[in-house]
């Protein structure tokens, strides 16, 4: 059985071939508790792609394990907005092309090593590769010249903290969700849920708008994670007249109503 | 694909309702009847699952190109709870809902050399081409495991275990939902985790 394993996995291409991550940070010198950030930025070949930190029905997302110099502590990841693919009514998050993903890493006054200790998962329409990788970083010598833009770029493609009201609340099936934007002419279309087991990732949404108050009904997730006090994820809606297409962040406590198992 | 997205206005009370999203809820829910289906197994039989009244069933979903089933072939783990559920009277059905064409489908002469070369012992592999027993389960990803008790009632639905990742070294500190839900089961006791995320490599159905 292990020789049939052993033969399988010599004969399967590798994550890196159709994905190439690679670690950056700016900073040129860095002082004891001032938090700076560093990227980690995956190269995706065309019709293959990596998973959001919720990955959706199949998949996995991002993982890094940290190995840092003693007493430096890092931030957990801050992922830009997802695409949504499907596939037979199924539907994955995840990232194209290209995505840079960061951290904020708090230093001590120890110097040292950075390293990302990386497992993540790239996919075609058809065959799935598991990658596993460790990133090394010097921080402070001869930054990479690239690093400053590609930070920039991507603290820019995060989606925007949301500045109106939220509550959320278990209610029997759904997750109740009720927002209210903070401008007329924006009205919310869907929304993407960071974790995977709060919401049924591929059932129907429905919203209900009026004026720029939205109510989310969402079938809660089917594997349901009782442990879940919030919910999180991104409103994605429409702002008019213009038509563009705006992403929030929203974290929000998830309520129990009375008599709702916790 | 287009996401799906309905637009209703109601005039009278001002308020819009929209819909989006991809599917209707479905699927084969824990405490719910288990749906009923039959399908030709990798020996030609048209196997139903109605014939198995009275004993445990449990559905494992496959794609052997699928790196996740990989992890629990390649360790014997999932050949060792397959033989587990045989060896405590219960009925084990491999489910392969791969569309011809694409990654892990198999003619039934394939389904037979791989219950060989694999060591598997389950009862048989279930040829799902068209995916209609995946969808009516909604086997979501590979592997996909559901448990059917005594009565017929769905117990479980979930992974195989909880370490949902491709290293074989994690099946060692692995907890086996399967495994820990049927022991329960068959000592007259509730499950204790009758649901879990389901872990893998997307399915592929029939487009």
């Amino acid at each position: 059985m292990l020789a049939l394993a052993a033969l399988i996995v010599a004969a399967t291409p590798r994550a890196t071939d159709y994905s190439r991550p690679e670690l950056f940070s700016a900073v040129r010198a860095f002082a004891p508790g001032k938090p700076f950030l560093v990227g980690l930025r995956f190269t995706i070949k065309p019709g293959w792609h990596v998973y959001w930190h919720n990955p959706g029905d199949s998949g996995q997302e991002i993982r890094v394990r940290w190995a840092l110099p003693k007493g430096w502590q890092a931030s957990p990841l801050m992922w830009p907005k997802p695409d949504v693919m499907l596939d037979s009514g199924f539907v994955n998050y995840g990232y194209e092309r290209q995505v840079t993903v960061l951290a904020r890493l708090t230093p001590s006054a120890q110097k040292g090593t950075v390293r990302a200790n990386l497992d993540w998962l790239v996919c075609d329409k058809e065959m799935c590769l598991p990658g596993k990788v460790t990133l090394a970083l010097r921080i402070g010598s001869a930054a990479n010249p690239k690093a400053g833009t590609v930070i920039a770029k991507a603290l820019s493609a995060m989606p925007k903290p949301f500045n109106g009201s939220a509550r959320a609340r278990l209610d029997g099936k759904n997750v109740i969700l009720e927002i209210t934007l903070p401008r007329k002419g924006e009205v919310a279309k869907s929304f993407l849920p960071f974790d995977p087991a709060v919401i049924h990732n591929s059932a129907t949404q429905t919203v209900m708008i009026n004026g720029n108050s939205a109510t989310f009904t969402l079938a809660k997730s089917e594997y349901f994670d009782a442990r879940q006090t919030r919910l999180r994820g991104i409103v994605v809606g429409t702002k008019l007249p213009s038509n563009s297409t705006f992403f929030s962040e929203i974290d929000v406590p998830l309520q129990r109503t009375s008599g709702e198992k916790p | 694909m287009k996401l799906r997205s309905l637009v209703l206005v109601s005039f009278a009370v001002a308020a819009v309702i929209v819909g989006s999203g991809f599917r209707a809820l479905g699927g084969a829910e824990v405490g719910s009847a288990a749906p009923a289906f039959s399908l030709p197994s990798n020996t030609g039989a048209t196997v139903s699952l109605d014939q198995f009244k009275g004993k445990y069933i449990v559905l494992e979903w496959t794609n052997q190109g699928c790196p996740y089933v990989h992890k629990q072939y390649g360790t014997g783990n999932m050949q060792a709870t397959q033989k587990w559920v045989r060896d405590h009277g219960g009925v084990w059905l491999t489910m392969d809902s791969s569309a011809e064409g694409r990654q892990g489908y198999m003619t039934a002469e394939k389904a037979t050399e791989l219950m060989k070369t694999a060591q598997m012992s389950s009862n048989a592999i279930l040829l799902d081409p068209d995916g209609t027993v995946g969808h009516l389960y909604g086997a979501k990803c590979t592997p996909h495991m559901f448990i059917i008790d005594l009565k017929g009632t769905v117990i479980y639905n979930g992974a195989i275990d909880d370490k949902p990742t491709t290293d074989f070294d994690d099946v060692k500190t692995a907890k086996n939902y399967v495994k820990a839900a049927l022991e329960e089961a068959m000592a007259g006791k509730p499950v204790t985790t009758p649901t879990s995320r389901p872990y893998g490599c997307a399915m592929k159905y029939k487009n």
